[in-house]
């Protein structure tokens, strides 16, 4: 299979956090642990402000910080769809991915003392289902999909203002804004 | 902030690598008093820096979630600095408590063994720091965290040598030997705070944009903490001063009590400095 | 140094959090908790078990939240696991799922919260006749039987019903249960207000338009994508119409239209639109609106410029100009001569506008010319700019604006209200739910109090009894039965006192609400996952039917429950008031429910019902043949009818009387649009002050003009900024804010614009208190570009939390500001609020959501 990644339209997301708090009822998160977050910018000035927000999960990166840094190998990246995973036999709770992921992905589970993240929803996704994020977005702001597909139906952007960039960890992720 | 564990345990390894460092410059002064001075001299401070690199060993295990899969953590060499810096910390945990064993069953100090040892504990620190210099977080990709690092061990090890044995070496009246002891240490922690400056001084440079979505730049996340930075700075070169006193003053007697008030002292402006770095990763 | 005292008090503070945190865990797992949220499933008609994967079932999610979606949960093992929405069909803009919002996804969270009230309880200090009544909202609580609750209910009620009289008695709330069971046993005092609709409530019958609600005034949102311009003035359907009606703007958009917002906030919705915003002053609209009509009138020139539909006004409106004046009515008094400034000497330019509204006159006439100029226009306003005091001016000048330029009754255009369920989509429903097929009890007392004025009804004995006088009243018994009068009406201070003055004050709640938090005894009600089920419409094409999820938790009781309990202690009959079931009263909507054909006109029952059915649900009926089979609309979950354009469901506004005036008269008097409606200004000379019979300008008590000390001289006042409360993601009203989940996602801070903010020296994330002569407040402050100079917004429904000693609230509750004070036809003043700000000095303000939540513990 390809590499799976996400689309995000920023211009037409209200920020309602919808997609964050679905997530969050899917993987049964606490308060503080979110696989998916929303980041509010603000621009200009009054009276011509604008505003965006950016949904992000993981991004499924094709030169993951998250998995390099890893000392046990417990981060990897599935080789049927490129999907970065953690391997809870071996992850060791370190958090040092943390410090290596440039989009916050990884969520640390206290009650696990192991990491956590997006893992696209594979139970679904088997199902021949949406992830639930996309699912839920009331903009319809969120697909997934082969990237090479999203890529030639929205274009290639995969960073913008108030995002690290994509050099870093070459994000699998297209953004309309 | 909640990185304690791994506050205490930098501080610990980088100060028992500084100590093993300044003792083994130290014996070749020493072992003139010959083999069984010797030993009784550094004795004590060799336990101290096996038994502080073994609370560093413990606080890294406090610091994981999931310490059961700790050998886990040297499995990715190839990629990981973490992993290679847990294998280094190993090696040269191992080292100091075998250098401080031997020395005790032989009741003889073993050169060799120690700057081996040495060695070993300075590819520790640089691995230490590549962790995080190799990070996203602002501020830690930078020289600064080297220059920390390498800082702590030359400025807390030496006193923390020098206030170890000049209780020995007043017992055994050897009050020059304390005296240069003291000066040792003196100018290995002015070396120290020297290249500590020099981090500080390339930090700003080394300032790139956010690299993490939700973490904001070293200088704003070091806003709040400004007054702690001062504090700190106040605080070492309290110590400074007083370790210089003992090293360059004309009385012949070096005190006890201020050895152990230096070490005090500079120790805890080390634990607020290292405080302030992981400021940066929360 | 501090910086470090701080973190370290910061690192215990959280420990203690995660303490209490841990005690919560251990509270729940009185009942089963997993790591999942448990539930025993109930063996629900018409579902069987498909797998062992567990089974989905519609789950109410049946707040007053502005939307209405599928909620769907997965019941495995008795466990409730996870949530889903509608995924009932393909997802197209023509035919859209219904998607539910981050509050319906929190649902579960809300229903097995650790602060569910579990049973029956007391206050420590309470004795008969109210003991120690000052103690209200901070004594300490007991735990009683229900037969013990149930038992000093009954006691206190005949007391006080004897000593007093029924009229002694006030139940808040519009829940059927209480108020049939009171009306029962010889009726209460009730108590009545404007609340969603602002001075839209009432008096939109007399001038013949629709208010958004019961009365269609705006077209459906297929005919939206033809507007070539969208003004939504005062409407953020991003934050206050959840579900799929930001959605349908977007493909007006994207369809062509062009959008403009007039709001004091630039919202969501005018960003994703990407709308030119005017920003307005709270309570303003009326002048911007004289000044705009002004413009109309000045630039108009048939010939070359028509920019006014003369013909329009003269065909279907009164009132408008002295030509147009009904028989009686003073010819002077005239709309167009108020306007130019005739009789009064004051034109209402926009240079006199910009100086009240703070819209620059230029834009007024850009925006005069924008809306006369262009050939379909959609005029929408949300509830929210009416939901000020002295608002029925501005209902009146937005409509006639309307009037003016013939937005009303074609394809694309329209001028109406555009709010909660409703937005942006009216027309008739294609689907009603049936009746329950409960009696109705009437309440042989018919004492009304405004809600203006209950609290001093409380403390002062006496209320207007509206269109009539004022009557005397001695209130000695408060019966809240759902909503949540004492947080969400206004002056909450007064509210408290008065509660602390009656001598019996009893709550249905299931966590530790405001009312519950005041009450001496409170009754722990089931929530609508616990009780039967029920059918429930929301936007037109739509009906969902929400299936029983789990047995009440704890010793629980649905309303209805608690209702009948009460009327056999107090010597009745339940089955006089109750005679049928709750599952029979589900099954009545269920068989009752209706769907429109497809010839747009007719109607069809919904459901297919057999006597199989009937045997199986054990209830009473006959079979009927629908368009679906029961089970599998109560499989489903909801019935949605499928749009797309050209079909028969489109809906024109007003279409009827435009085509034909005569023969489809419009509700008003004349049967036309009344510019000038003799009607309400009839019914405001017995009400709280008098309105003109014509739009006219009026000065709102706490408006802005109220922040000045000298509007002369331009000097500002003791409390010179204005608050408006826009409602908030984060919860419906104050329904779902103890949710962790939601806390987490929508923090709550009070908005400040960045110049205020800077002239006060305060920072993003500073706690700020807010103060006016009624109360004080705090709460973080989020600094932004994106709210007028001038205006604080504070989030409304935040829980009210004072603290007893200081008397300082942390919660950030917004009728704290929002006088008392009834005008007009007595409608509620919320956006009409003044306060003043400054950066909090004391402790910072830690995120509620790391606080403590109220977990009772016995
Ligand atoms: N300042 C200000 N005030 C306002 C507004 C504003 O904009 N600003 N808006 C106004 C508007 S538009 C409205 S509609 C009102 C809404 O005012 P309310 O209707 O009072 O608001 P809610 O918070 O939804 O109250 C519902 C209460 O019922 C409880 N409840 C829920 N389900 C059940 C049940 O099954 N049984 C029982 N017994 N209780 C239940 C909830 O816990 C909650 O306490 O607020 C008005 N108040
Ligand atoms: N998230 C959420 N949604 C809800 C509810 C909820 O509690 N939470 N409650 C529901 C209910 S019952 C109702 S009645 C509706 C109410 O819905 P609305 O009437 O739309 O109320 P708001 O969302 O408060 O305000 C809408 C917009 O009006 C602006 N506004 C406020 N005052 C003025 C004014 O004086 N002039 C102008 N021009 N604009 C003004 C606000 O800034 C805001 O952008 O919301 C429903 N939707
Ligand atoms: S659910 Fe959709 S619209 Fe809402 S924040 Fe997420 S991406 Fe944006
Ligand atoms: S987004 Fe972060 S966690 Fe996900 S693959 Fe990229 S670097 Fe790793
Ligand atoms: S927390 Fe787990 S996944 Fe992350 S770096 Fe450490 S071992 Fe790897
Ligand atoms: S794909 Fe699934 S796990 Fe990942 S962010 Fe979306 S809902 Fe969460
Ligand atoms: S909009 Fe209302 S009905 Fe829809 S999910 Fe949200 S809270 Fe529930
Ligand atoms: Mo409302």
């Amino acid at each position: 299979m390809a590499q799976m990644g996400f689309y995000i339209n920023v211009a037409e997301c209200v920020g309602c956090k919808t997609c964050t708090v679905a997530c969050k009822d899917k993987n049964d998160l606490e308060v503080g642990r979110n696989f998916r977050r929303v980041y509010d910018f603000q621009e200009g000035s009054y009276p011509k402000p604008s505003i965006y927000h950016v949904s992000l999960s993981c991004n499924h990166c094709d030169e993951p910080g998250c998995m390099q840094g890893c000392p046990t190998g417990a981060m990897f990246k599935r080789a049927e769809d490129g999907v970065v995973l953690v391997d809870h036999n071996k992850c060791v709770g370190c958090r040092y991915c943390e410090w290596n992921c440039p989009y916050g992905a990884p969520q640390y589970s206290e009650e696990l003392g192991k990491m956590t993240k997006c893992d696209t929803c594979i139970d679904l996704r088997e199902k021949g289902e949406d992830p639930v994020c996309v699912s839920s977005c009331i903009m319809r702001a969120i697909e997934f999909g082969p990237i090479d597909e999203l890529r030639a139906k929205y274009g290639t952007v995969n960073e913008m203002k108030g995002m690290p960039s994509a050099s870093i960890t070459k994000p699998n992720i297209v953004i309309h804004s | 902030m909640h990185e304690w564990a791994l506050l205490i345990f930098t501080i610990c390894v980088q100060t028992a690598i500084g100590g093993m460092f300044m003792l083994w410059l130290f014996q070749r002064e020493i072992s003139k008093a010959g083999k069984e001075d010797s030993f009784a001299i550094l004795k004590i401070p060799l336990i101290i820096i096996a038994a502080l690199s073994l609370v560093g060993l413990i606080a890294s295990f406090a610091h994981l979630g999931t310490p059961s899969n700790a050998l886990n953590t040297i499995r990715n060499i190839g990629t990981s600095w973490m992993s290679r810096e847990i294998l280094v910390t190993g090696v040269f945990i191992g080292s100091a408590c075998i250098t401080a064993g031997l020395t005790i069953v032989q009741k003889k100090v073993n050169p060799l063994l120690m700057i081996a040892t040495v060695i070993i504990g300075f590819v520790d620190i640089f691995c230490m720091a590549m962790i995080y210099s190799n990070s996203l977080v602002s501020g830690w990709n930078s020289i600064n965290t080297f220059t920390s690092f390498y800082g702590t061990a030359f400025i807390l090890g030496a006193v923390l040598v020098a206030s170890f044995t000049v209780p020995a070496l007043r017992a055994k009246n050897m009050d020059d030997t304390a005296k240069k002891i003291v000066r040792l240490s003196f100018y290995s922690a002015l070396f120290g705070i020297a290249i500590q400056l020099i981090g500080v001084a390339l930090f700003p440079a080394s300032l790139t944009d956010v690299n993490m979505i939700a973490t904001s730049a070293a200088h704003s996340s070091l806003e709040a903490y400004q007054g702690t930075i001062a504090l700190r700075w106040g605080i070492e070169i309290l110590g400074l001063i007083l370790l210089g006193y003992m090293a360059l003053s004309p009385v012949k007697k070096t005190s006890i009590a201020m050895a152990f008030a230096a070490l005090i002292v500079i120790g805890f402006a080390e634990g607020l400095s290292r405080y302030v770095f992981y400021v940066l990763g929360s | 140094m501090l910086d470090i005292v701080s973190k370290i008090k910061e690192f215990k503070m959280s420990r203690r959090a995660f303490i209490g945190w841990t005690s919560a865990i251990a509270v729940t797992t009185a009942i089963p908790v997993s790591r999942g949220l448990v539930a025993k499933a109930d063996n629900n008609i018409g579902i069987a078990e498909t797998d062992d994967e567990g089974i989905w079932k519609t789950a109410a999610c049946w707040h007053n939240c502005g939307g209405r979606c599928l909620n769907k949960v997965l019941i495995k093992d008795g466990v409730v696991i996870r949530q889903k929405t509608d995924d009932t069909h393909e997802d197209s803009p023509d035919f859209p799922q219904q998607r539910g919002c981050l509050r319906g996804r929190s649902q579960r969270h809300q229903v097995f919260n650790a602060d569910r009230l579990k049973y029956p309880m007391k206050r420590k200090n309470w004795e008969p006749g109210g003991g120690k009544k000052e103690l209200r909202g901070k004594d300490q609580w007991v735990r009683l039987s229900w037969d013990e609750a149930l038992d000093i209910v009954a006691s206190e009620t005949k007391r006080i019903k004897g000593k007093y009289g029924n009229e002694a008695i006030m139940v808040t709330g519009g829940d059927a249960n209480i108020r049939s069971a009171m009306s029962a046993i010889g009726g209460f005092s009730a108590c009545y207000g404007s609340s969603s609709w602002g001075a839209w409530r009432w008096i939109w019958e007399n001038m013949g338009i629709g208010e958004g609600l019961i009365v269609n005034g705006i077209n459906d949102r297929i005919d939206l994508r033809n507007s070539q311009l969208i003004v939504l003035w005062g409407a953020n359907p991003a934050w206050s119409s959840m579900g799929s009606v930001t959605y349908n703007f977007l493909q007006a958009k994207k369809a062509g239209a062009r959008f403009i917002t007039i709001d004091p906030i630039y919202t969501d919705s005018a960003n994703v639109f990407d709308a030119d915003w005017v920003p307005v002053r709270p309570g303003t609209d009326d002048a911007l609106a004289f000044g705009i009509m002004y413009t109309l009138l000045d630039e108009d020139n048939p010939a070359t410029n028509p920019l006014v539909k003369w013909d329009f006004l003269n065909k279907y409106t009164i009132g408008f100009d002295e030509a147009h004046m009904p028989e009686g009515a003073d010819p002077k008094d005239n709309f167009m001569d108020y306007l130019l400034g005739t009789y009064d000497g004051q034109p209402k330019t926009p240079e006199w506008a910009a100086e009240i509204c703070g819209v620059e006159p230029s834009k007024i006439r850009e925006l005069a010319r924008e809306i006369g100029g262009t050939e379909r226009v959609a005029l929408l306003t949300a509830w929210a700019p009416a939901r000020i005091a002295n608002g029925e001016g501005w209902v009146q000048a937005f409509s006639t604006l309307g009037m003016m330029t013939g937005q009303m009754g074609g394809s694309g255009k329209m001028t109406g209200v555009s709010c909660w369920e409703y937005a942006g989509n009216m027309g008739p429903f294609l689907l009603t739910a049936g009746g329950k097929g409960l009696p109705s009890i009437t309440n042989p007392i018919d004492n009304q109090i405004n809600e203006n004025e209950m609290w001093d009804a409380v403390l002062d004995g006496k209320f207007l009894q509206r269109y009539e006088k004022e009557r005397n009243v001695n209130i000695q018994f408060i019966y809240h039965n759902y909503e949540n009068h004492l947080q969400t009406r206004s002056n909450i201070a007064k509210g408290i006192k008065a509660h602390r003055e009656v001598e019996f004050v009893v709550t249905n709640a299931y966590a530790l609400t405001t009312n519950a938090k005041y009450s001496d005894i409170v009754l722990p009600v089931a929530t609508q996952w616990e009780t039967a089920g029920a059918v429930k419409g929301g936007n037109r094409e739509i009906l969902i039917n929400w299936s029983k999820i789990i047995e009440p938790l704890y010793e629980s009781k649905t309303d209805q429950e608690i209702a009948k309990a009460l009327l056999k202690k107090l010597g009745k009959d339940p089955k006089e008031v109750f005679p049928i079931t709750e599952e029979q009263q589900y099954f009545n909507q269920l068989a009752g429910s209706m769907v429109m054909k497809d010839n747009g006109v007719d109607y069809e029952p919904l459901c297919t019902i057999t006597a199989h059915d009937i045997k199986e649900w054990g209830v009473e009926g006959t079979p009927q043949k629908g368009r679906i089979p029961l089970k599998e609309f109560v499989d489903t979950g909801i019935y949605q009818v499928p749009r797309k354009p050209g079909d028969n469901f489109g809906f024109i506004a007003y279409k009827d009387f435009i085509d034909d005036p005569e023969a489809n008269p419009v509700s008003s008097e004349s049967g036309k649009f009344e510019i000038y409606c003799k009607a309400i200004n009839e019914l405001s000379k017995t009400a709280y002050s008098e309105i003109a019979p014509i739009p006219k300008y009026e000065v709102k008590v706490h408006g802005y003009e109220a922040t000045f000390e000298d509007w002369e001289s331009k000097k500002k006042g003791k409390y010179p900024y204005q608050m408006i409360n826009p409602h908030y993601l984060r919860r419906s009203h104050s329904t779902l804010d103890n949710v962790p989940q939601l806390r987490e996602a929508w923090p709550n801070p009070v908005y400040i614009s960045r110049k205020d903010a800077d002239e006060k020296g305060i920072k993003d994330g500073d706690s700020v208190l807010l103060s006016n002569e009624y109360a004080k407040s705090l709460r973080p402050a989020a600094v932004v570009e994106t709210i007028m100079p001038g205006v604080i917004g504070l989030p409304h429904g935040a829980w009210v939390d004072i603290d007893e000693k200081t008397g300082i609230d942390r919660g950030g509750a917004d009728n704290l500001f929002v006088p008392h004070i009834p005008k007009g036809l007595g409608s509620s003043g919320f956006n009409t609020a003044r306060v003043n700000f400054e950066k909090w000095k004391g402790e910072p303000l830690e995120e509620d959501v790391k606080w403590e939540q109220r977990i009772i513990k016995f």
